[in-house]
């Protein structure tokens, strides 16, 4: 990248805030622009250099960094997203959790491209950022309250019915190692447990509302490029039925990859009787009021829903998209069509990570079912599958960590190796995360979701279109450079070249702030590196090409996997499949009897950390590889620990 | 003037075309429309246009310099948001007419 005098489009500055001291600083942020790609990038480069080997989680050294996209603030095509990074307590490792974010962008609009949180606060707090005014406030009065009574009183108290807000809930407070943070009632920062490094802090939330703006080197090339961007996106198919359906369009799709876990994960497909009666896409066309979407995204996926009649009437939310639905409502068996719209919304109010909560309850009925956890153990609840009843009380019961929900505050890893009895089999979890993803039948998703720096989660290096019918094996072999047979999802080659190159898409999307489903991830018409590279240049004045993002991100990458190597002591057991995803074929749909082999699994790991110039026997990084990279020092830090 | 938008999903892309129309910058709080969120449960949003300058924020001009406004070539809702944008040209330029 060549440097230039004038940097566009970034704010210029980080924010730092120590809450244990109330200390306000600034620092610039180009000292970081040549070598990182903004938010996320910056984040990792921070949290790796200022973390000691000794910090845990929850501990007041511990930091939590909100990430503005580089291009959040234009109207670059689903540039909404702001990233929050943190030593994870769900995985003990590095996460990383992106959102739409109008925060986000009013942080931008006041002047910082980062806010870097340490500390703790001796009382509960929140943020307010208005330009230069920086306050931390009072929040006694907010403690306890749920995110849209939170979000609701700011707004009051503030006279702003439009004010922008991310806050945590009771699981936030509680600690609950799955808690999120949630912007705006509806949008999550959902995995790795950011929620509880919050609430850890006594923050309760954070409000922004800058009146500057962002400014782009060279507008006419950059709204040339948006435009073009625009064009396609907007007159795609795949753009028409996500905004009819959003992410529920997979639907058909997701039942023919064998993608929908059910009984957690015991099926990945499900009954064709239950399908007809939980279609989501139906539940869509009978309660839409209105749409939801965000800043300059030609998708606009979300739609608002009001439920008229049924057990949850009088709810008004945003729809769920795709992983509450599958996370929750078909891996839990539940047969009421609505319970995706109020389990959305009740994960929501108090702060928790949907995933968390189905891995979590996931794992419970299944050793309810096979007689490992009994009534005994969960206070007389019945743990039977589809029980609405009993699933809203443990959501409640976990947010709050009473009785039995306590032990399922800690994520089904932590809670099988606390009662044992075998009962880690039924644990569907990746380093510690749940997984929403289903493994198996689709192998690069699954090497993808299986590798993942963050624990189980599909959006760091994990390709789309191989579980949602939109394989088109001539044009993904030439992106991904690879044999145009090994697109298919059941072949183990060409595997490892589709994930590393999804590692350095996904990041770069983070990085910029575009949300995923508008890239290449979602569909090849969409925006790719070379359009990424494109807008970064024309919008920062910092040329840049697609090789040197991949350089970037893969140099991100690395810097996560010494990070998780030193935190979390993560090496290639980590990275192998759940016990079930190896031992069980599937059992039921169009890919019945198909499994996982164990040799195949292992060859394709290989390929993939070879690529990578990683270590074949532990997963890390070589000297070669991180000296290439310019992380020579790393080598140092990762042996000393080791 | 202040409209009710039933079909505007809140995407505030609006606000960020308006102000960079007016500045060259993507500045929200410049532009001449904001997207209020709505407290009465309804679906959709306010969709408050300026007609003058005030308070920092620049007046609506109707992009005249433009063949459509850039505001609504933004807009996922085109067509209803450009009645509403004809709608303060036109009271706009009443008011002018008045005040002369």
């Amino acid at each position: 990248m060549s440097k230039t005098k004038n940097i566009y489009c970034y704010a210029g500055k980080i924010l730092r805030i120590n809450l244990s001291n109330g200390k306000i600083e600034t620092e610039s942020t180009f000292k970081y622009v040549n070598d990182w790609l903004g938010s996320s990038g910056i984040a990792i480069k921070i949290l790796y250099d200022e973390l000691y080997s000794w910090v845990s989680p929850f501990d007041p050294a511990n930091k939590i960094i909100f990430g503005t996209g580089v291009l959040q603030g234009t109207i670059a095509p689903g540039a909404c997203k702001m990233t929050v990074s943190t030593l994870s307590p769900m995985t003990g490792g590095w996460t990383s959790g992106a959102s739409d974010s109008y925060v986000g962008g009013h942080l931008k609009c006041s002047g910082y491209d980062l806010l870097v949180i340490s500390g703790k606060a001796h009382k509960p707090v929140y943020l307010y950022i208005k330009d230069n005014l920086v306050e931390i406030r009072d929040a006694e009065d907010l403690w306890g309250k749920t995110t849209w009574d939170t979000i609701d009183t700011l707004r009051n108290d503030l006279k702003d019915p439009s004010l922008h807000v991310i806050c945590i809930g009771p699981a936030g407070e509680n600690l609950v190692r799955g808690a999120c943070i949630i912007q705006d009632k509806v949008r999550a920062f959902g995995r790795g447990g950011s929620g509880a490094v919050m609430g850890s802090k006594n923050l309760k939330a954070i409000v922004a509302n800058g009146s500057g703006g962002v400014q782009v080197a060279q507008p006419e090339r950059f709204i040339n490029n948006v435009n073009k961007l625009r064009e396609r996106i907007l007159n795609s198919d795949t753009t028409n039925k996500m905004r009819k359906y959003g992410t529920y369009s997979c639907f058909d799709a997701k039942q023919d990859a064998s993608s929908i876990p059910y009984k957690n994960f015991q099926f990945v497909t499900i009954p064709d009787e239950l399908a007809k009666v939980i279609d989501p896409r139906k539940v869509i066309d009978k309660y839409q009021i209105g749409r939801s979407c965000f800043p300059g995204c030609p998708i606009g996926c979300g739609q608002t829903l009001y439920l008229y009649d049924g057990d949850f009437s009088g709810l008004t939310t945003e729809k769920s998209q795709w992983e509450v639905f599958s996370t929750l409502q078909t891996r839990l068996a539940v047969e009421d069509p609505q319970f995706m719209v109020k389990a959305n919304a009740l994960a929501n109010q108090l702060g928790v990570d949907v995933d968390m909560l189905g891995g979590s309850i996931g794992w419970a009925m299944e050793c309810f079912e096979k007689g490992i956890i009994t009534e005994e153990d969960t206070g007389g609840m019945q743990l039977s599958w589809g029980n609405v009843e009993v699933i809203i009380k443990l959501f409640e019961m976990i947010s709050y960590r009473k009785g039995f929900g306590d032990l399922l505050a800690e994520g089904c890893a932590r809670a099988s190796e606390i009662i044992g009895r075998n009962s880690k089999y039924y644990c569907m979890q990746i380093k510690r995360q749940e997984l929403y993803e289903s493994l198996r039948g689709a192998m690069a998703w699954a090497l993808g979701a299986v590798v993942s720096t963050r624990g189980g989660g599909h959006t760091t290096g994990t390709p789309q279109l191989e579980t949602v019918g939109r394989l088109d094996p001539e044009r993904m072999s030439k992106l991904y450079g690879i044999d145009p047979k090994d697109v298919d999802p059941l072949s183990y080659e060409g595997k490892p070249e589709i994930v590393i190159f999804t590692e350095s898409l996904q990041r770069a999307a983070n990085c910029l702030g575009i949300c995923h489903f508008n890239t290449v991830w979602n569909d090849l018409d969409f925006i790719g590196l070379p359009e990424m590279a494109e807008l970064y240049s024309s919008a920062t004045g910092l040329e840049i090409s697609p090789e040197e993002i991949k350089t970037i991100t893969l140099r991100q990458l690395n810097l996560e996997k010494a990070f998780n190597i030193r935190h979390a002591k993560f090496s290639r057991k980590d990275d192998m499949p759940t016990a079930r995803d190896l031992a069980e074929p599937i059992p039921t749909g169009k890919l019945a009897g198909w499994k996982i082999e164990i040799d195949k699994w292992n060859a394709m790991l290989d390929k993939y950390y070879e690529l990578h110039g990683w270590d074949l026997k532990t997963g890390y990084p070589t000297k070669h590889t991180l000296d290439t990279l310019g992380l020579g020092s790393v080598y140092d830090d990762i042996h000393n620990i080791i | 003037m202040v409209f009710e938008m039933e079909e505007c999903g809140g995407c505030r892309t609006c606000e960020l075309a308006c102000g960079y129309h007016h500045t060259k910058v993507f500045n929200p709080s410049k532009s001449s429309l904001h997207v209020i969120n709505r407290s009465d449960n309804k679906p959709g949003f306010l969709i408050e246009i300026h007609l003058d300058n005030e308070d920092g924020i620049i007046g609506c001009d109707g992009c005249n310099d433009l063949e459509q406004p850039l505001c609504v070539i933004y807009c996922h809702k085109d067509e209803v948001l450009l009645t509403m944008i004809q709608a303060v040209i036109t009271e706009k330029a009443s008011n002018n007419k008045i005040f002369k």
